[in-house]
Order: C-alpha cells, then sequence, then structure tokens
C-alpha cells in the first residue's frame, strides 16, 4: 500500500458510484427526495392560463378553508409531471396531479399513486363512467379529440377516414406522437380492426395520410390554433374546448365527435407517499364537486365530468351530444402504455418518413 | 499584503492555508460544481445507457448492449447524420453571416457598438418557442411574405417551412450572437495598425483578411463556432416546429424516448452517443487547427 491512488483504482470508484447513482431497477438515491411534512401540499399541473384557472377555481376556494400546509403550485407539461412522478415513485415531489388518464393508468401500473377512499371521495358515482379510470382517477373536465374542421374550407366529416379526401390534400393535420398522435393512433387503429397489439392497420392509414394528403404534424394545441387561424388546416384531429375558443376568436371552425373520438379526461391522482394523504384525498373531492366543475367549464369550455351538472343555456353549445360518449373509442391504457416506446419509433419510422 | 502584489494570484492565496496549493482555491469551487452538476448526472446516464427499459419503472437493472446497437439502425443513423449536418451548416452560415458584422461592430464607435450590440443580444432574450412561431407567421404559407406576394400578383411561392432549410434559418437566427461576440472580441484586439501595414505592403482587402485577420481572430471565431455548434445539434422546438415531419434532430428523438415513450435507457444510450460524437469532432477540428498552425509556421 503506497496510500496513492492509481487512475485504474479511481476509475473503477467512478464506474461504481455511477452505478449506485443509478440505481437497481429505476430507484435512483441520487433522485431521492424527502418526503418531509413540513413542505407546502404541492400540486402538479400544466401552466399557464389552466393552470392559473385550476388554481382560482379548485385550489384556492379550497384551501381557504383549511388551517393546514399552504398550497404550491409545480407547473409543468403533464407529460413531464408523469415522468417525474415515475422517476420519484413513492416520493413524489407531488401530492396530487392533474392530467390525462392514460398517463395515470402508467403510473398506477408502477404502483406510484394512491387509491382514492371512497369514504371521503364521495362523488365519485356522479361521474361518468368514461372519465374515471379504475379507483385512481376521476375527472373534473372531458377533453374530446374528434374531428376540428374550418366550415368555409371544408365539410363536416363523419369519420377520421374524411382526413384522407383528396380535396384536403396538404390542408390536413394530424396530432405529433408526443402530443396526443399516440393516443389517437390507438383510436384510429381500433376504429380499422386493429388493437393495442396490433398496431398495423392505424399506422398503415396514417402514413397513407401523410404520404398522399401531406398531412402537417401539429406540435400541440396552440400550434394547431395558429395553424387553424392561418389557414394552413382545415382539417384536423383536435379538441372540443380549443374548437369553441377558435369559434369564439371568429375563425370559422367546428367540432364533430366522430366515431372514434378520444375520451380524455382532466383530473386529479394522489401520489403514493404524500404526507397529506386525508387533504389530497379531499381535494379530488373538492375537484368533483359539480359547482366547482361547472365553473371551470365556463372557462375552459370542456364538459363537466359530473353528469348531474345541467348545462345553462350559454354552454349548450359544449354539450356532450345525447350517445356521444358511446361513440368514443374504448382503449386499454395499461396495453397502449407497455407498447409507447416500440410503437414510436415505428411511427417516426412509417410515419413521419412516409 | 506584500504577497499579493508580488506573487501570482495562485501564489497570493496559497500564503493562507499554505498547505493548500492555490491552484485548489481558484478552480476548486467550480470543479466542485462541475463534478455535482456535470460528471456524478453524465455517469448516471451513461449507467442508464445499459439498463434494459421497464415500462413500468424506466429500466431494470439487468445489464444490455441492445440500446446502442438500436442506434445502428439506418433511421437513427439517418437521423444523427442530419443533426450534424444542421449544426455544420448553421455554423457555417453564422460564421459567413456573423464575422462581417462582428468585424464592423469592433471597428466602429463606442456609441455605434453599444446599439450594435443591444440589437445583436436583444433577440436571446425571446424564448425559441416565441421566435419560431415569428418564422412561422413570416414563412408560412399564409405568412407575410406570401401574402404580400400574393397582393403584388406573383402568387404563394414560397414553401420553405416545413424543411430543412427553415430550420437552419430560424438556428442561423438563434445562434448569430453567440459567433458574434466572441469573434468581435478577438477583432478588437488586433491591432489596426496590422491591417494598415499589410495595405501598405501592396495587400489588397481580400489578401489583409485572409492572411491577417482570419488567422489572428481564429481563436475567436473557433470559440463562437464551437459554441453555435453545439447549441444547433442540441435544440429541440426549432426543428418541431420549423422543420415539420421528416426533418427530426436527435433532440427530438431523446425528448420524445424520455417524456412520450419513457424508455429512458433508449434515450440515455442517444445522449451518450451524440456527446461521444461532438467529443471526437472536437479532438478532429483541434488536431486540424493544431496541423495548420504547424503547417502556417512552417510557411512563414
Amino acid at each position: 500500500m503506497t496510500g496513492k491512488i492509481s487512475r485504474r483504482t479511481a476509475l473503477k470508484g467512478a464506474a461504481a458510484s455511477a452505478w449506485v447513482a443509478a440505481g437497481r431497477d429505476g430507484v435512483s438515491p441520487l433522485r431521492a427526495q424527502t418526503a418531509g411534512a413540513a413542505r407546502p401540499f404541492t400540486w402538479a399541473a400544466t401552466g399557464g392560463t389552466w393552470g392559473d384557472t385550476l388554481k382560482t377555481i379548485f385550489v384556492d376556494p379550497f384551501f381557504a378553508a383549511q388551517s393546514g400546509p399552504r398550497p404550491l403550485q409545480a407547473a409543468q407539461l403533464e407529460s413531464v409531471a408523469a415522468a417525474k412522478i415515475l422517476a420519484n415513485c413513492g416520493s413524489s415531489p407531488y401530492d396530487v396531479s392533474d392530467g390525462p388518464q392514460s398517463d395515470y393508468a402508467m403510473l398506477n401500473g408502477a404502483s406510484c399513486i394512491e387509491a382514492y377512499d371512497p369514504s371521503i371521495i364521495t362523488s365519485l358515482p356522479d361521474i361518468f363512467d368514461e372519465a374515471k379510470e379504475g379507483d385512481y382517477y376521476a375527472a373534473f373536465n372531458i377533453l374530446l379529440f374528434g374531428m376540428t374542421w374550418n366550415t368555409k374550407e371544408a365539410s363536416k366529416p363523419t369519420s377520421f377516414n374524411d382526413l384522407g379526401l383528396a380535396k384536403y390534400k396538404g390542408k390536413v393535420g394530424i396530432p405529433a406522437y408526443g402530443w396526443y398522435g399516440m393516443t389517437w393512433l390507438h383510436a384510429l387503429n381500433k376504429q380499422l380492426g386493429g388493437s393495442e397489439d396490433d398496431i398495423t392497420p392505424g399506422l398503415s392509414a396514417v402514413a397513407e395520410l401523410v404520404k398522399k394528403n401531406g398531412a402537417i404534424i401539429v406540435e400541440n394545441a396552440d400550434h394547431g390554433t395558429r395553424l387553424m387561424d392561418s389557414g394552413e388546416i382545415v382539417i384536423m384531429p383536435y379538441w372540443n374546448g380549443r374548437t369553441v375558443r377558435l369559434q369564439e376568436a371568429n375563425i370559422p371552425a367546428a367540432f364533430e365527435l366522430v366515431p372514434g373520438t378520444v375520451l380524455v379526461g382532466s383530473g386529479y391522482s394522489i401520489m403514493k407517499g404524500t404526507p397529506y394523504p386525508k387533504l389530497a384525498q379531499a381535494f379530488v373531492q373538492s375537484t368533483l364537486d359539480a359547482e366547482r366543475q361547472l365553473a371551470f367549464s365556463q372557462w375552459s369550455k370542456y364538459p363537466p365530468a359530473n353528469k348531474k351538472i345541467k348545462l345553462p343555456p350559454a354552454l349548450e353549445n359544449i354539450a356532450i351530444p345525447a350517445g356521444g360518449l358511446e361513440k368514443t373509442a374504448k382503449l386499454d391504457w395499461k396495453k397502449i402504455n407497455e407498447y409507447r416506446s416500440p410503437y414510436l419509433e415505428r411511427w417516426n419510422k412509417e410515419v413521419l418518413n412516409a | 499584503m506584500p504577497a499579493l502584489s508580488s506573487s501570482l494570484p495562485g501564489e497570493a492565496i496559497a500564503a493562507y492555508p499554505p498547505w493548500i496549493p492555490g491552484w485548489v482555491w481558484l478552480i476548486g469551487p467550480y470543479l466542485l460544481v462541475l463534478i455535482g452538476v456535470l460528471v456524478l448526472p453524465l455517469a448516471n446516464v451513461a449507467a442508464i445507457s445499459v439498463f434494459t427499459h421497464d415500462p413500468r419503472a424506466f429500466w431494470s437493472a439487468r445489464l444490455t448492449g441492445a440500446n446502442y446497437a438500436r442506434l445502428l439502425d439506418p433511421y437513427y443513423v439517418q437521423v444523427l447524420v442530419r443533426t450534424l449536418r444542421i449544426g455544420l451548416i448553421t455554423t457555417v452560415a453564422c460564421a459567413a453571416l456573423g464575422f462581417p458584422v462582428a468585424y464592423w461592430l469592433a471597428r466602429c464607435s463606442r456609441r455605434v457598438v453599444t446599439i450594435g450590440l443591444f440589437l445583436i443580444v436583444m433577440p436571446m432574450m425571446v424564448s425559441t418557442v416565441i421566435r419560431s412561431f415569428g418564422w412561422m407567421v413570416l414563412l408560412g404559407r399564409t405568412g407575410v411574405i406570401n401574402v404580400a406576394s400574393e397582393a403584388l400578383g406573383l402568387g404563394r411561392w414560397l414553401t420553405i417551412m416545413n424543411t430543412e432549410a427553415a430550420v437552419v434559418i430560424a438556428l442561423v437566427q438563434i445562434c448569430l450572437p453567440l459567433l458574434v461576440l466572441p469573434t468581435m472580441a478577438a477583432i478588437e484586439k488586433v491591432p489596426v495598425s496590422l491591417e494598415e501595414a499589410a495595405s501598405n505592403l501592396g495587400a489588397g482587402a481580400i489578401t489583409v483578411f485572409r492572411r491577417v485577420l482570419i488567422p489572428l481572430a481564429a481563436p475567436g471565431l473557433a470559440s463562437g463556432a464551437l459554441l453555435v455548434f453545439v447549441v444547433a445539434i442540441s435544440v429541440v422546438v426549432t426543428p418541431a416546429l420549423m422543420g415539420g415531419r421528416s426533418n427530426r434532430m436527435l433532440g427530438n428523438e431523446i425528448y420524445d424516448q424520455v417524456i412520450t415513450a419513457m424508455n429512458w435507457p433508449f434515450a440515455s444510450a442517444m445522449a451518450i452517443v451524440l456527446i461521444a460524437v461532438v467529443l471526437a469532432l472536437l479532438g478532429l477540428s483541434l488536431a486540424a487547427g493544431r496541423a495548420l498552425a504547424r503547417r502556417s509556421v512552417r510557411g512563414a
């Protein structure tokens, strides 16, 4: 023993440190977080006006009546929050998180979220079945990803197949896989006879659409709004609420709930390991309250998930038509989540390179 | 404090606890930061890149080379080549456009420099998303240029959106300040008298530029080019918004694998390969620079 550290020993030490840092089975000490009870009640949601309105309608009134911890918003994309929750499974930096059921089905599969307590969350029976997932997710708003079209330059669509009409060549939009393309692909695939295990019919149809009609990839909701506003796109799979916003901006747009329309909820799930489990349950219950959901719908233009709510005349245009929910795609999120990576690769190769 | 006035900074600081070398005080804090926020996370990424993807927990600790083998797929090779090509074209374009601007700024009055620097730096205060939307407003099929052209009876001829060229245009605008600023600093150090002496000895403007200015400003130009290249190959938003479906860069692939597919091992492998390629290219350019310097010394 000379007491000196050789280069080889140093490299071995660095490699061992990296191994420990990377952790076993996706649990890294480097990303460990102290789930101390002294922290504020952290609610994750997308930012911007969506986050601001959640705060005004749900968060502030709820915490005004509480004497415990104060709320703190963690604003980021829902998919980013989901990645962080998965990376910190069991010691999430958030107590509750808002997002679509697809992400929470994945997080539930990884045992990262807490089940709802029906003794506290008593409004669950009031929520549309399509807006719930297992015993861990219930939406407060229903977002429908159907067909939006320019009423001056396109005609009312009857199915997603209308995207392939020759008259729309070069003026068709499809969602990016990383936005809601993955979900829409599965919905379309099912309409074409495919299943979560066999994505080929859907992928072939989208590739054909891109090849023949020069479909433009829509990266996010704002991108879609801009493309509709500028007239670069006259028809695309898009949101019901966003279409109402387009109409309010005097853009000639309309929404159609075509067969296979994707129903995406916006709702809160409770993170496993939260130091405030009861408070989190009570908060989720407050998001299912009819009055608050209606208030949020008045701003968002998405219909509420509470089926007891009767929409006022001013909001009749956002109501889900009779039988509408039956037309939405029935998707197995657990299977979809298992295929996220291989189907992304196929999408990139077969659709984007078409 | 006589020690401070008569010694090099490192030696002066060494006088305080004499058993700790001066250089430790000078670069130690930064080294600690570097280890904490760069080396360890990078080692973490490298380790994850050889783990097996598990849709339920990002990865399991079974070692595999599959993530790297997957990158040999022609699709990913094509994406990597495209990424490097866009980075290279952007760097060359920034150098071509930025060098004259840097020269002009380095030689003009203080007042003009202030205004010029403000104009150069100001766009950096606007997010790349907003800047990309700005380009879309300008270059889109129904953008300002096409609408104006149509009003003049020339039709909508501009179809550059959703092409590699559109990505390069946006990147050049984003990266130009990164080249102008260090190049300008380097040119400022070149005495005007050298240019005048070369001219008096019969050198034309191009010769002065090629034989005097470029070699003396080369360190600044190289630093700027390096910054531009590194930023250009690692962008995500610009190619997504400007490049359309078939002009994806490696940054887009990494982002999608991290956020959408949740396949962190594969994303880590892509990141490691990108870093390795950049380091290899840097090594090559350094070696080429040394070779050129040796040749010019021999030539002189």
